[in-house]
C-alpha cells in the first residue's frame, strides 16, 4: 500500500465572481524509498497540491472532490488535534521562500528546537543538542554559533538549510518541498540535493519534490508528474519522461532548454505559443488543447489516461511520437556576428559599500563589491556576466547603468568618457545605454498604464511631438509582439512575461546602443524564457546593438552570449569566447559552477564537484587566490600567499596558478566528491574573523 | 537572485474593468459605505445651497421669538437671540466643510510632500524631517491647533492654517511609509536612466501610487477636521460670529440647555452624523476601493 495516494483531488479558490478551479482530478502515489517529482510552471497549481498532499488548505481554498490518504488513514477529514500530531512529526514541508516562513523575531535554534518539542517530551537542553544535531546534518558546520542569529542575517543557503533542518529533525515519513532551491545558488543547489539525497537514502522516507527546474528533477526524481493548469498530464519513472515525453506539452518543455552545444548560431529555442487558459471558465476538452502542436478535432474531448510504457502514463488522445512531432531543426536564431570596435570598455571599475555600524565603534565593514574589473564590449557582441550571489555582477552593470557611481576606474561608451553620475551624463548618453531589470513585477509604474508607461520613457529621451510619440509606442509594442491595444491597460493586468516584453520595448525606445540585462529570464517560465531570448536576439540584429546579459543561468549564457566572463568575489576570474567554454572550463571554480549545473542529459553523478562552505566576504585576502578557502584543486601554501597570475590559452584567460595542462589533466582523473580545502592554521588566522558558517 | 514564484502565470483581468468610473467604485462598496455616501452628498447640497433655502436669515437677530420650542414655523426651534436654529444649521454646513475641506486639502499636501521627499531620500534628510514632524506628533490635535491660534491670533485664515500644520505629520507618515518600499523597484531606476531629476520621479513615479492611500487619509482627516472646527468654535476661537458655526452655537447655549436643549442636540446631530458618515465613507473605500484613475500621461 503506498504511503501517500491521493485520488481524484480536487481543490478550487473562492474569489470575487466565483470558483477558481485550481486543481481538479489530480492522481498521485508515493510509495517509501520513492521520489515524486512534480513538473509545473507557474499556474500549474503545484503549490496547491502540495499543501493539499498534507491535509492542509490555505486561506480561501476549498477541497472540491477526491481523498488524500496517508498511510491508510484519510487525511481530509481529520480534526486539528490529530493533524498536528502528523504535521512535523511524519509529514513535513520545506517552502520555497525561507525569509517568508522562518519566523523574523525568533532566533534559529529556537526555531529548529521548537519543532522537536512540540512532538518530543524532552528537556529544553535535549533539544537543543538534538537541533544542533540537525543542523549539522544539513552541512552546517559550528551551528551552535549559527543557531544564536536570526534569519535575515543569514544568506539564502543558510535559510534553506535551516528549514530543511526543521523539516528532518523528527525524520518524518513524508517530506514535501515546494521549489526549495530556485532561489539559490546553482552551487548551493548541488548541496543541497545532495543532502535530500543521502537522507532519503539513509531513512527510506517518501519525499514530493515540487519544481519548475527539469534538471533538478532529473538528478533528484524516481517518479514525475507533468501538471498544467491544475491537471496532471503525463505520470511515469523520471529517466523514462525526460527520455521520451509522450505528451506534447512535456516535449515542449523539454526543447525549451538550451542545451550543450546549442547555441544561437546553430539553432533557435522553441517555446509554447499561446496563452494559460482562464481557470474560471474552463472549456471542455483537453486543457492544452489551445496551445498543442498536435492538436486534432478529437481533443474537444476531455482524454483520458493511456498506458504509454511501464508506469508511463499520459493524458493525450495524440501521443507524440516521432513521426508526428514537428522536429524540423530551425534556423539559427541570429546571423549577426560580433562586429569590430569596441562600444563599451570598462578599466579598473571599482565599487565598495561602506557599512560604518555605529554600534561596532571603528570597524568599519566596508564591502569591496567590484574590484578593479575591466571588460570590454564589442559592437553587436552580447557579453554573458557569470557569477553567484556576491560575485559582484550586478554591481558592475549598475555601475555602467549609472544607478551606482563606481568608486575609482573609468568606463568608455563609444569612445568618449561617461561620467559616473546619471545627472552628468548628456542625453546621447542617456539614449545609448539602457537596462532590462529582473523583476518583471516591478518594473513598471502599477499606478500608470503601459502606455503612460512607455510614452514618459520616450519623451523624456527622444522629445517627439504628441502624435508621433503615440505612433511610436504602438509601434514598440507591436516590436515585442504584443496587442497594440495594451496601452490602455494597467501593469496589473500583464502576467509576467508581457510586463517583461513591455520592459524591453521600453528599453529599446530610444534605440540604444548598449543594453544591460540584469538577469531578465530568471523570473519567467522556462517555456517564456526561450521567447524572451527570440525576442532579444531579434531586436539585436535589428537594431545593431551590444548586450551585456547578468545571469546566474550558465546554460542560457553559454547559448546567447558570444563572450563570456566568470565574476568571483568581484573580479574576473576567467573569460572568453563562448565557444571555447564549452570545450573545457578551464578555472576550479568555473569547473564547479559548470559541474554544479543540473541538466535533463542523464551525465554521471561522478562529475560533479562539491565545493566546501560558501562564497564568502571573509576569504578575501590581500595575499592569495580568492577562490583558495573553498577550492578542490588548491596547491597549498602557493595559493594562499601569491596573487595567481593570468594565464591565457587561445582567446581565454583565466587566473591559476595551474598551467593550463595541468588543469586539463585534473579534470580527467576521477573525481572529487566533497572537496576538503586545505587550510592552514596560520592562513586561516590571517583572514578576517569569520563569523561561524 | 530575488526571484520570487516564476511568472507569467494567468493575469489578473478580473477585477479591474470597472476601475476609473465613479458608478464603479459605487459598486464595489458595501451597504453601509453607501449609506454614508448618500449622507455625505447631503451635507455637500446643505453646503452648496444651504443659504437659498434657508427659510430665515441666519443672522438676523429677533427678539419676540427667543427660546421658542421647534414647531411648524420652526422645525428646530429659535436661539437665545431668536435666530432660527434650522437656518443656522443649514449656513452652517457650508461654513465648516467648506473651511474642513480646505484646511485638510492643504494639510494633506503639505504632509504627502514632505512624507514623499524623506522617504524618497532617506538617510540625513529623512531623518532630520521626521524628526521636526514627530516633534509636531507630539502634540495632541486641538492643543497644537489653540497654541497656533493664540500666537497668530483668532481669524478665519489663522483656523485653515492651524488646521492644516495639526495634519501635516500624520500624512507625511502615511506617505512615507508609502513611498519606502518603492524607492528601490525597478520603474524607479528606468526613470533615472532616463534623466528624471528627482522631482519629477517623486512627483510624476511615486504620487500616482501614493494617492489611493492619501484619498482614505484625507477623508479620515477631513472628519476629524470638523471635530477641531467645532471644538475650536466651542472654545471660542474657531469661525468667527456672526458666521454660524455649530461648535460656536453649542457653547453660545450652555446656560441655556436645561430649558432649550433643542439649541444644543441640532447641531451636535449635526457634526456627529457628518463625522460618521465621512469615516464610514473613507473605511469603505479602503477596503474596497481599488484603483480609482489610470493615468494615461
Amino acid at each position: 500500500m503506498a504511503l501517500l495516494e491521493a485520488a481524484g483531488l480536487g481543490v478550487a479558490y473562492n474569489v470575487d465572481g466565483g470558483l477558481l478551479r485550481a486543481v481538479r482530478n489530480v492522481d498521485l502515489l508515493v510509495d517509501r524509498n520513492e521520489v515524486l517529482g512534480i513538473v509545473g510552471e507557474s499556474g500549474s497549481g503545484k503549490s496547491t497540491v502540495a499543501h493539499a498532499l498534507m491535509g492542509y488548505c490555505a486561506s480561501g481554498a476549498v477541497i472540491t472532490s477526491g481523498r488524500v490518504s496517508f498511510d491508510g488513514t484519510s487525511l481530509l477529514e481529520q480534526p486539528a488535534k490529530v493533524m498536528r500530531e502528523l504535521w512535523g512529526r511524519r509529514i513535513a514541508m520545506v517552502h520555497q521562500n525561507s525569509l517568508a516562513t522562518l519566523t523574523p523575531t525568533m532566533a534559529v535554534g529556537r526555531q529548529v528546537a521548537e519543532t522537536v518539542r512540540e512532538h518530543r517530551r524532552i528537556s529544553r537542553t535535549d533539544a537543543h543538542r538534538i537541533a544542533a544535531d540537525s543542523l549539522r546534518a544539513v552541512s552546517i558546520q559550528s551551528p551552535e554559533l549559527l543557531m544564536q542569529r536570526f534569519p535575515h542575517q543569514l544568506s539564502g543557503g543558510q535559510r534553506q538549510r535551516v528549514s530543511i533542518a526543521i523539516a528532518l529533525s523528527l525524520e518524518p515519513d513524508l517530506l514535501i518541498l515546494d521549489e526549495p532551491t530556485t532561489n539559490l545558488d546553482v552551487t548551493t543547489e548541488a548541496v543541497i540535493l545532495d543532502l535530500l539525497l543521502e537522507f532519503q537514502a539513509r531513512r527510506g522516507s517518501a519525499m514530493v519534490y515540487i519544481s519548475h527546474n527539469l534538471g533538478v528533477i532529473a538528478r533528484i526524481a524516481s517518479k514525475v508528474a507533468i501538471m498544467y493548469a491544475g491537471e496532471i498530464v503525463e505520470t511515469g519513472p523520471a529517466a523514462d519522461i525526460l527520455r521520451e515525453p509522450r505528451h506534447p506539452y512535456t516535449r515542449a518543455l523539454l526543447e525549451c532548454l538550451p542545451r550543450p552545444g546549442l547555441t544561437k548560431h546553430v539553432g533557435r529555442l522553441r517555446s509554447i505559443t499561446g496563452t494559460f487558459p482562464s481557470l474560471r471558465n474552463l472549456g471542455g476538452g483537453c486543457i492544452f488543447r489551445d496551445r498543442c502542436r498536435l492538436r486534432s478535432d478529437i481533443c474537444d474531448a476531455v482524454p483520458d489516461w493511456v498506458a504509454v510504457g511501464k508506469d508511463h502514463a499520459v493524458r493525450c488522445w495524440n501521443q507524440v511520437a516521432e513521426q508526428s512531432w514537428n522536429n524540423e531543426t530551425r534556423g539559427p536564431a541570429t546571423n549577426l556576428r560580433v562586429g569590430d570596435g569596441v562600444v563599451l570598455e570598462m578599466a579598473n571599475v571599482t565599487k565598495t559599500f561602506g557599512n560604518r555600524s555605529v554600534l561596532q565603534r571603528g570597524t568599519s565593514q566596508m564591502v569591496c563589491a567590484v574590484n578593479a574589473v575591466s571588460v570590454r564590449v564589442r559592437r553587436t557582441a552580447i557579453v554573458g556576466l557569470v557569477g553567484e550571489s556576491g560575485s559582484g555582477k550586478t554591481t558592475l552593470l549598475r555601475c555602467v547603468a549609472g544607478l551606482e557611481r563606481s568608486d575609482a576606474g573609468t568606463i568608455q561608451a563609444m569612445g568618449a568618457d561617461l561620467p559616473a553620475d546619471l545627472h552628468g551624463r548628456s542625453r546621447e548618453a542617456l539614449q545609448a545605454i539602457q537596462m532590462v531589470f529582473q523583476d518583471p513585477e516591478s518594473t513598471l509604474n502599477p499606478a500608470i498604464t503601459i502606455g503612460g508607461n512607455l510614452r514618459r520613457h520616450l519623451l523624456a529621451l527622444r522629445p517627439v511631438d504628441g502624435v508621433t510619440a503615440t505612433e511610436e509606442v504602438r509601434r514598440a509594442l507591436t516590436s515585442v509582439h504584443l496587442d497594440p491595444a495594451y496601452v490602455d491597460r494597467l501593469p496589473a493586468e500583464l502576467s509576467g512575461g508581457e510586463k517583461q516584453r513591455v520592459a524591453i520595448a521600453r528599453a529599446f525606445l530610444s534605440c540604444p546602443s548598449i543594453v544591460l540585462c540584469d538577469e531578465p529570464l530568471s523570473a519567467l517560465d522556462v517555456s517564456v524564457q526561450a521567447a524572451i531570448i527570440q525576442l532579444l536576439l531579434d531586436l539585436q540584429m535589428e537594431n545593431k546593438a551590444s548586450y551585456v546579459f547578468v545571469s546566474h543561468d550558465i546554460s542560457i549564457v553559454r547559448y546567447a552570449a558570444d563572450h563570456i566572463v566568470v565574476m568571483y568575489l568581484g573580479e574576473i576570474i576567467e573569460e572568453g569566447p563562448s565557444e571555447s567554454f564549452d570545450t573545457r572550463p578551464l578555472h576550479p571554480y568555473t569547473e564547479a559552477l559548470f559541474s554544479a549545473i543540473p541538466t535533463i542529459d542523464g551525465e554521471s553523478a561522478s562529475k560533479r564537484i562539491r565545493l566546501a562552505g560558501q562564497i564568502s566576504e571573509h576569504d578575501k585576502t590581500t595575499l592569495g587566490c580568492l577562490f583558495a578557502a573553498r577550492c578542490p584543486r588548491k596547491l597549498g601554501m602557493r595559493c594562499e600567499q601569491e596573487r595567481p597570475p593570468w594565464r591565457t590559452v587561445g582567446g581565454r584567460r583565466y587566473r591559476c596558478h595551474h598551467a593550463p595542462n595541468d588543469l586539463l589533466a585534473l579534470q580527467e582523473a576521477p573525481i572529487i566528491r566533497a572537496a576538503e580545502a586545505m587550510i592552514s592554521p596560520e592562513w586561516n588566522s590571517a583572514r578576517k574573523p569569520a563569523h561561524g558558517n | 537572485m530575488n526571484t520570487e514564484t516564476a511568472s507569467d502565470g494567468p493575469a489578473l483581468a478580473a477585477n479591474l474593468t470597472l476601475r476609473g468610473s465613479l458608478l464603479g467604485i459605487w459598486r464595489k462598496l458595501s451597504l453601509g459605505a453607501r449609506l454614508s455616501a448618500v449622507v455625505v452628498m447631503i451635507y455637500i447640497l446643505m453646503a452648496l445651497f444651504g443659504t437659498a433655502v434657508a427659510p430665515y436669515s441666519a443672522t438676523n437677530f429677533d427678539m419676540t421669538q427667543v427660546l421658542q420650542p421647534p414647531s411648524f414655523a420652526h422645525p428646530f426651534g429659535t436661539d437665545g437671540f431668536g435666530r432660527d436654529v434650522f437656518s443656522r444649521v443649514l449656513v452652517g454646513a457650508r461654513t465648516i466643510l467648506v473651511f474642513g475641506s480646505v484646511a485638510t486639502l492643504f494639510g494633506v499636501s503639505m504632509g504627502c510632500a514632505i512624507g514623499l521627499v524623506a522617504g524618497y531620500f532617506g538617510g540625513l534628510l529623512d531623518e532630520v524631517m521626521m524628526r521636526f514632524v514627530d516633534v509636531l506628533l507630539a502634540l495632541p490635535g486641538l492643543v497644537l491647533a489653540l497654541l497656533i491660534m493664540t500666537s497668530l491670533g483668532p481669524s478665519d485664515v489663522n483656523l485653515i492654517v492651524s488646521i492644516a500644520v495639526v495634519f501635516m505629520p500624520k500624512s507625511a507618515r502615511v506617505a512615507r511609509s508609502t513611498v519606502l518600499p518603492l524607492r528601490k523597484l525597478g520603474f524607479v531606476d528606468a526613470a533615472r536612466m532616463r534623466g528624471n531629476g528627482w522631482v519629477a520621479i517623486v512627483f510624476r513615479e511615486l504620487l500616482p501610487n501614493v494617492g489611493d492611500e492619501l484619498v482614505v487619509e484625507f477623508c479620515l482627516r477631513f472628519a476629524y477636521a470638523l471635530l477641531l472646527i467645532s471644538s475650536l468654535g466651542f472654545i471660542g476661537f474657531g469661525v468667527q460670529p456672526p458666521t454660524p458655526d455649530w461648535g460656536l452655537m453649542i457653547s453660545e447655549s450652555r446656560n441655556v440647555v436645561s430649558i432649550a436643549p433643542w439649541i444644543i442636540v441640532f447641531p451636535a446631530l449635526a457634526i456627529g452624523i457628518v463625522v460618521v458618515a465621512v469615516n464610514a465613507l473613507a473605511g469603505g473605500l479602503m477596503t474596497k476601493g481599488g484603483r480609482r484613475t489610470a493615468r494615461y500621461l
